[in-house]
């Protein structure tokens, strides 16, 4: 079929239309403004497959004189297409007419109607009269019962008003409809026309392929995080004792730095691919991921519970000789404070039993090689940190598939008061940590036969997470 | 007696209005309701009360932009006239220049003194014309850019009186200056007719500057005039001074009032020829028309239009009828008993809320307001959800109006049309604040302001969304701020928004 398939999205001005052809095509960049009338002009969000248009929304502006326009189309006396032709012939130059006529015009052109309404509130006179408009163009339509407030009270007016004007309607909410949703609805649109099936079915074909691409390819990006940022290690030719001293805390602060930027480049890539481009700002307003990899915040809500966290050193073999408290706490002990027992700390921290076997006593990291000393870094042992790594990533990957593209202000909140973990990670089954620390354990051995086999069966347990999560 | 409004108390009180705009609405009330229970005679003018109002307001700031305005114009007021007056006569000196060998010549002094002011003039009156009919009731500018020189100007001597008083106060006043704007319907019509009628004052003294000159020259030196032309004969020039001379023919007549056909014949000069051949009389016959020719064509014209302006101003500031939005805010304000009831409410808060009906006051109701009630429309669609009672209740509260009817009104074309309304009744539109103002709505707003006299206040009267078994609910910010941005581009200052429930 060559004829693209297109979709006028219509509706009495603010109930949401922009936020539903952006969250149905994906689109962040699609203007939604809490002032009615944002929208002056048609726009259309094409769905392509391999670069070939197949299905178009199209956003509009607000009907403005629903109730003289249903008067008028009355007393008109036409049908169809005609009267639709007939209605913009006559109302193109007033500028009281503009968005009526604007919205008129795709309709007119032969696209099927999505008729949005905020079922939260009240049928009322001019709502009627769009509906008595729309059901005179004789196209396909069906309504979309998009909800900004709980309020159910008026849904049944609604549902009612709708089996006497559309062919189908659905509830979608434009701020938390999930991938699921976004498939029911085009589900729903491929029966409500005989004609579009064919169009609508290879679209949800598409779209449920891409999603299955875009889920292994995120749990990719985070596998590849954790190899990356568990492996790291920065190392540094002195002269002597003095100087490594000295510089120590300076590479400490690079180090870390590093891992951070290593993360926050998975996260963007992530982002990307779920076609975000507003979303970080908005993250970054509240919620856990906004707080450092290494702060308090993030070591107390995220990774595992103690118990947890114990029997994981033990199979990854990480650790041993440190403190659980050190373990747990990560930077809460001052980590990156200047000083001496932060030093103390971040040597254990960071690699600390690397250096102690290549030194001896020395517990700051610093090995004696010929002719001058080096200062190493990392990598890190501290099988928290690979949880937390996790934790941080899951709940990215969350926060992004449910983050309707609609959807445009601040992000996700965690706190706890009682010392709860919050994150993913603590609540992973027995055998999906074991997976864990077994590639933890491979990735400290760096056996890469061993490591690739460990590092597929993480990745295989997180795109089954992430299934689940875009199910939720 | 009706209180003496000058511009200055105008522009104070929009000011003062703009200023309360800002503040905490239960200080306001408070300050202003104190403000009216404690006047010893109640004026029974709307007018005398708030010119009261301004002058109490007046007491306590240091620099009000009202006095720049006055500042500002009692400066024009001189340097108007005289500046009329100087090029006046020095136009006259330039156009009577006789050096004893070329006469003056009459047709570059009618020409400069009466035919051009004559063109003006036709140009004023065709704007003031044409303003009237494009722009209804709204103010004729025949002087846009001196009105605006007027408002910069007041607004630098205002900005300069903020700098004296330094500091805090002025950085709270600043504000307030943006505001003064010309399109003020209140106080924009005065001052346009004050620029207008400087603009007189200035033509009024050119005119006479002109006159003046002529005649001193004429009576110190020797003055001859003379006329050339190659195209005219001399009967045709002489058509013309009879022509113009026709207010005054009957008085002065033929060689006297105007040049008689000798005398025009006489008066030619032929370059060539020089001014030999002439007879001095001949020369001086053109002495009277010229004088009487500008004093009827120049200064008895703009003479008029100065006592014109003036009328029309004093007029203006008799008629103020204040019952625009922010004035009957103000009047609310003032004639609306305080009632504190402490712990009645469920939270416990003690609250304070209007009862205008509820307790009787001494007061007589609304001096000089057009009647104290209002006609309330109610779209139909919500008869089953509202209770009568309870509205009228609730509006009489809120707008501090008995309510005289309830419509009950469809949208749509009859649903106006089918309206029986007295032009003069306030008017109270009920609105569900959570619908978005479409165009439909404010063509509904226009229309009914057109069946209404202009100045007579039309309220919307918006309400948020009730939970279930409820009616009123205060407003989300959002409607709010849609719904206030909206009916200001209405540009209607006898338009206000009132809320269902207090905020
Ligand atoms: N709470 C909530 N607000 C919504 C929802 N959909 C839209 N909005 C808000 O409604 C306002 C108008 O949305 P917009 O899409 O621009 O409406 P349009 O005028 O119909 O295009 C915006 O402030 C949106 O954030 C929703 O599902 N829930
Ligand atoms: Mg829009």
């Amino acid at each position: 079929m060559s004829a693209v398939l297109k979709f006028a999205v219509v509706g009495h001005p603010n109930e949401g239309k922009s936020s539903v052809v952006s969250t149905l095509a994906e689109d962040d960049t699609v203007p939604v403004s809490a002032f009615p009338g944002e929208t002056v002009r048609c726009a259309s969000y094409p769905v392509k497959i391999d670069g070939e248009e197949i299905i178009d929304f199209i956003d509009t502006p607000g009907f403005q004189n629903p109730v003289q326009m249903k008067e008028w189309m009355q007393a008109h006396g036409e049908d169809g297409e005609a009267l639709m032709q007939a209605f913009i012939a006559a109302h193109k130059d007033q500028p009281d007419y503009h968005h009526d006529v604007e919205l008129l015009r795709p309709i007119a052109e032969g696209a099927g109607i999505i008729y949005i309404v905020d079922g939260s509130r009240p049928v009322r006179a001019p709502d009627r009269a769009e509906m008595e408009i729309l059901r005179d163009t004789g196209r396909t339509r069906m309504a979309i019962i998009n909800s900004k407030e709980a309020d159910a009270a008026h849904l049944d007016e609604w549902k009612l008003a709708f089996s006497q004007h559309f062919n189908a309607y659905r509830v979608f909410n434009a701020h938390h409809a999930s991938y699921r949703e976004r498939i029911d609805l085009l589900e729903s649109l491929k029966g409500v026309n005989p004609d579009w099936q064919p169009v609508m079915e290879r679209v949800i074909e598409t779209y449920k392929h891409d999603w299955q691409m875009r889920t292994e390819h995120a749990a990719d990006i985070l596998a590849e995080l954790l190899d990356k940022n568990m492996t790291c290690q920065q190392e540094k030719r002195v002269a002597s004792q003095r100087e490594a001293r000295e510089l120590q805390p300076k590479m400490l602060e690079a180090f870390r730095a590093k891992l951070s930027k290593n993360e926050r480049r998975a996260h963007r890539r992530i982002r990307k691919l779920f076609k975000h481009t507003l979303f970080k700002t908005a993250l970054d307003e509240a919620g856990i991921l906004q707080e450092d990899l290494f702060s308090k915040q993030t070591w107390h809500l995220l990774g595992l519970e103690r118990n947890q966290l114990v029997a994981a050193s033990a199979i990854a073999g990480a650790a041993s000789g440190l403190g659980m408290d050190a373990l747990m706490a990560g930077s809460s002990l001052g980590l990156w404070a200047a000083g001496g027992a932060a030093i103390g700390a971040a040597s254990a921290f960071f690699g600390g039993e690397r250096a102690a076997h290549s030194i001896g006593k020395s517990r700051f990291g610093i090995g004696r090689l010929l002719g001058g000393s080096k200062v190493q870094v990392g990598p890190v042992h501290n099988p928290q940190f690979y949880f937390i790594l996790l934790d941080r990533g899951l709940l990215y990957v969350d926060s992004i598939i449910h983050w309707a593209h609609g959807r445009r202000s601040e992000g996700v909140l965690l706190s706890s008061e009682s010392g709860e973990k919050k994150g993913y990670v603590s609540g992973f089954s027995e055998e999906a940590r074991r997976c864990c620390s077994q590639h933890m354990k491979a990735l400290r051995k760096g056996n890469r036969q061993e490591l690739e086999a460990r590092r597929a069966a993480v990745q295989a347990m997180l795109v089954e997470v992430i299934q689940a999560c875009s199910r939720r | 007696m009706k209180a003496p409004w000058t511009i200055r108390d105008l522009v104070d009180f929009d000011y003062f209005l703009y200023r309360d705009e800002e503040a905490d609405g239960e200080e306001l009330r408070q300050r202003d309701r104190a403000f009216y229970t404690g006047l010893e005679d109640l004026p029974d003018e709307r007018s005398t009360l708030f010119h009261r109002w301004v002058r109490f307001r007046g007491e306590a700031e240091d620099a009000t932009p009202g006095e720049a305005f006055a500042e500002c114009f009692s400066i024009l007021k001189i340097a108007f006239p005289l500046a009329g007056c100087l090029s006046g006569a020095a136009l006259a000196i330039g156009l009577l220049h006789y050096r004893g060998t070329v006469a003056v010549n009459v047709s570059s002094y009618v020409g400069v003194l009466v035919v051009l002011q004559l063109l003006l003039l036709l140009a004023l009156l065709a704007t003031l014309l044409y303003r009237r009919r494009t722009l209804g009731s709204g103010i004729p500018t025949a002087y846009p850019l001196l009105s605006r020189a007027v408002f910069r100007g007041s607004a630098r001597i205002w900005r300069g009186s903020l700098r004296k008083l330094g500091g805090s106060q002025a950085g709270k006043l600043q504000s307030g200056l943006g505001e003064l704007r010309l399109k003020n319907a209140l106080y924009g019509r005065v001052i346009y007719q004050q620029v207008f009628q400087l603009a007189q004052a200035f033509g009024v003294l050119f005119n006479l500057g002109a006159l003046g000159m002529t005649l001193l020259r004429v009576t110190t030196g020797d003055l001859a005039f003379g006329w050339q032309s190659t195209v005219f004969s001399p009967e045709t020039v002489h058509r013309i001074g009879r022509s113009l001379a026709l207010p005054w023919r009957w008085l002065w007549g033929e060689g006297v009032g105007y040049p008689s056909l000798e005398q025009v014949a006489g008066s030619k000069m032929i370059l060539k020829e020089g001014m030999q051949d002439l007879a001095t009389s001949d020369l001086r016959s053109w002495l009277l028309f010229l004088c009487l020719c500008l004093a009827v064509y120049g200064f008895l014209p703009r003479l008029a239009l100065w006592i014109y302006a003036a009328c029309r101003q004093a007029r203006s500031l008799r008629c103020l009828s204040f019952t625009h939005a922010a004035g009957e805010r103000l009047y609310r304000r003032m004639t609306t008993p305080m009632l504190e009831s402490a712990g009645t409410s469920p939270d416990g808060d003690p609250h304070t809320f209007p009862l205008p009906d509820a307790s009787p006051t001494p007061h007589p109701p609304s001096p000089g307001s057009p009647g104290n009630s209002t006609l309330l429309l109610v779209p139909e669609e919500l008869a089953g959800e509202l209770e009568a009672d309870p509205l009228v209740r609730m509006v009489e509260q809120r707008i501090g109006r008995s309510v005289s009817r309830t419509c009950w009104y469809t949208a749509g074309r009859q649903g106006l049309e089918n309206l029986d309304m007295e032009p003069h009744e306030t008017v109270t539109l009920y609105q569900e604040a959570w619908q978005p103002p479409i165009r439909e709505t404010l063509t509904f707003i226009k229309q009914l302001r057109q069946r209404l006299a202009p100045e007579t206040a039309l309220v919307i009267l918006l309400n948020g969304r009730a939970r279930p078994g409820e009616s009123f609910a205060p407003l989300r910010d959002i409607d709010r701020s849609t719904w206030t941005q909206v009916t200001r581009q209405l540009a209607d200052p006898y338009l206000d928004i009132a809320e269902a429930v207090t905020p």
